[in-house]
């Protein structure tokens, strides 16, 4: 572990992205206490520019930003988190047991995998949330289960070469059960590519669930960023403030997990170094 | 000899054309369960979506009883399911694809009305971010770790993260409102109707903006990507050979390297064309153009969901089909992809 922080140390930008999520992170524990106003609760003041009172102004129903920014870091932390983990678990069963069992199951499943990945995901959860309505819950749901397809295949990918190494022949030969196998010898050590992809999948899911919510798909009864950039679109000429604070956040948050997924990368996996996006 | 020789290359160009007319064949059967299991999902959708199937099918307007029944009929909506989706199936390969209460109009006809807007925003923003791309990655690449290798690292890392349509958002506050350099909205100018070179003049002093927000995401990634992709193959035996040769370093970067380090990039647009969709329709948002993201936008609204639906199956036919082309042009220029 030392060793490992050792390492990831070497890639300064990348300790700059952990600080970064670590202070969404915290706005996300503490929003409760942290806003001074409730961010969904309409004020009287309406479109007032950034001021001591209203740190990062007010929108069009004067609710205050600045509230609205630190209660959207929940949003988009749990989105981001929770879609991550569902596609991560999802590609993980998948490509290991594509990985594993080889034959007309890897075939179909590969298939399958290739027509998840053709198909254009953005627009697939726009109608499914639109359909089913736009519950948190809902978009957490439809964004993991469209995700899963890259981990997948690296999976897949790990577990093909793990496959044929002495150590997995050796515990076959011991009469050690499939789960066995895959859970407690090849799984840990397709870790490392799990890891990286799974940290830049929480980029992309916050990107889509900020582009789904910029729609008018987000959940109405949470403020997130997307939904204030929303709103913020019909007001850009008279109030710039609405527009700029939370869109600063989502770029802060993704780049903060861009960056922890490439310093992961140099860290775990120094051969592939500059080689991780797709 | 020479008939010989000749004659040699004439057979073995054949055979090459004929190994690529099979390989776009094959290709192309493999895209047909792809485009029926998207049909397949769009139909699963209208009966999994709570409530009746025929909300989905008609959007929740107000129709008159008539029209209920004759859609209730059309889709066989009482016929037990497998039939039901034998009859779906049957009318969008007839180009059915419904009926848009709130544009008074086939969905078919709305859709693909707004298709050229987008497609303009696209083919313009593919154009300068692979180009630009190309250049600031090999820059990158020809002096790693230098200054400029991570002035474009940075700035591929900061295009990469930035949520295109906030992007738009601030270039419109910043250039269009504030500065106004450039148009804030829609594709023309509407106070006088502009014709010949003046017309184009002004679209494009409309396109500069929208096609720079949608862009940028695309430039990073494809900057990323050549510099990793050049670097690797600056490494390969064919470019050691290439320098023991005693060719130029310009020779060898530009004739050996870059052409080889390029190759993939031809299947990352492919891949990308997806994403790149999804950005646009986004980017039309903030900027007003008149294109499928706008009339997504209003469908969303309106919840014309025969719109929303139709869209779906043309977008990911488009997306099937760039990637068909992709991997077209791929095997054209690297002929080895034919064989395995």
């Amino acid at each position: 572990m030392q060793e490992f922080w050792k390492k990831y140390q070497r890639n300064r930008a990348a300790v700059f992205g952990l600080y970064a999520v670590l202070v969404f992170l915290v706005m996300a524990v503490l929003s409760p206490w942290l806003a001074p106003f409730q961010p969904l609760s309409i004020g009287k003041d309406s479109f007032r520019p950034p001021d001591s009172t209203y740190l990062l102004g007010t929108d069009d129903l004067g609710r205050d930003l600045l509230s609205g920014v630190l209660w959207g870091a929940r949003v988009s932390l749990l989105v981001g988190l929770l879609s991550a983990f569902t596609s991560t678990l999802i590609g993980v069963i998948v490509g290991s047991a594509s990985g594993y069992y080889g034959g007309w199951a890897d075939d179909l499943l590969m298939r399958l995998t290739e027509f998840f990945l053709v198909i254009p995901r953005f627009f697939l959860a726009l109608i499914i949330v639109a359909l089913f309505g736009s519950s948190i819950w809902n978009i957490i749901f439809v964004i993991g289960i469209l995700s899963w397809p890259v981990t997948a295949r690296l999976v897949r990918a790990e577990f093909l070469s793990l496959r044929g190494k002495e150590f997995v022949e050796a515990v076959r030969a011991i009469g050690a059960p499939d789960r066995r196998i895959i859970l407690r010898h090849m799984l840990p050590n397709a870790g490392p590519p799990i890891v990286i992809s799974g940290s830049l999948q929480i980029a992309r899911a916050i990107l889509m669930e900020a582009g789904l919510s910029f729609l008018g798909l987000g959940d109405p009864n949470q403020m997130s960023w997307g939904m204030m950039l929303y709103n913020a679109q019909r007001f850009l000429r008279h109030a710039w403030w609405t527009a700029t604070f939370p869109g600063l956040a989502i770029f802060f948050i993704v780049m903060g997990f861009n960056l922890i997924g490439d310093g992961l990368n140099d860290a775990l996996n120094p051969k592939q170094k500059g080689k991780e996006l797709q | 000899m020479v008939v010989h020789s000749w004659l040699f290359y004439l057979r073995r160009k054949t055979r090459n054309v004929r190994s690529l007319l099979t390989y776009i064949l094959r290709r192309l059967l493999q895209a047909v369960p792809l485009i029926l299991g998207i049909v397949v999902v769009n139909f699963c959708l209208i009966h999994l979506a709570p409530g009746d199937p025929i909300v989905t099918l008609v959007g929740e307007y107000q129709a008159s009883p008539e029209y209920i029944e004759g859609v209730r009929k059309e889709y066989g909506l009482d016929r037990p399911l497998p039939t039901q989706l034998l009859f779906y199936v049957l009318s969008i390969l007839r180009g059915n694809f419904g009926y848009s209460f709130s544009f008074r109009q086939s969905v078919l006809g709305v859709i693909l009305e707004r298709v050229p807007a987008t497609v303009l925003l696209m083919v313009v923003a593919i154009i300068y971010s692979t180009l630009l791309g190309v250049v600031f990655g090999v820059i990158s690449a020809k002096r790693q770790y230098s200054r400029t290798d991570h002035f474009f690292t940075l700035l591929s890392l900061v295009g990469y993260s930035l949520p295109v349509f906030w992007l738009g958002q601030i270039l419109l506050i910043t250039l269009s409102l504030k500065f106004s350099l450039f148009p804030a909205q829609g594709m023309q100018s509407l106070r006088e109707p502009l014709t010949g070179i003046a017309y184009w003049l002004d679209l494009l002093h409309h396109l500069v903006l929208p096609a720079f927000a949608l862009g940028l995401s695309y430039l990073a990634i494809n900057t990323r990507f050549v510099r990793a992709s050049m670097i690797e193959v600056m490494s390969e035996d064919y470019v050691r050979t290439a320098r023991a040769k005693g060719l130029s370093e310009r020779m060898v970067t530009y004739k050996h390297a870059l052409r080889n380090a390029l190759l993939p990039l031809v299947t990352m647009t492919g891949l990308n064309f997806g994403f790149l969709l999804a950005g646009a329709v986004l980017t039309e948002i903030v900027f007003a153009w008149p294109g499928l993201g706008r009339l997504m936008y209003d469908s969303i609204y309106t919840r014309d969901y025969p719109v929303l639906m139709g869209m779906f199956i043309l977008i990911s036919l488009g997306v099937i089909l760039a990637n068909l082309l992709t991997d077209i042009v791929y095997s054209v220029l690297d002929p080895r992809i034919r064989i395995g």
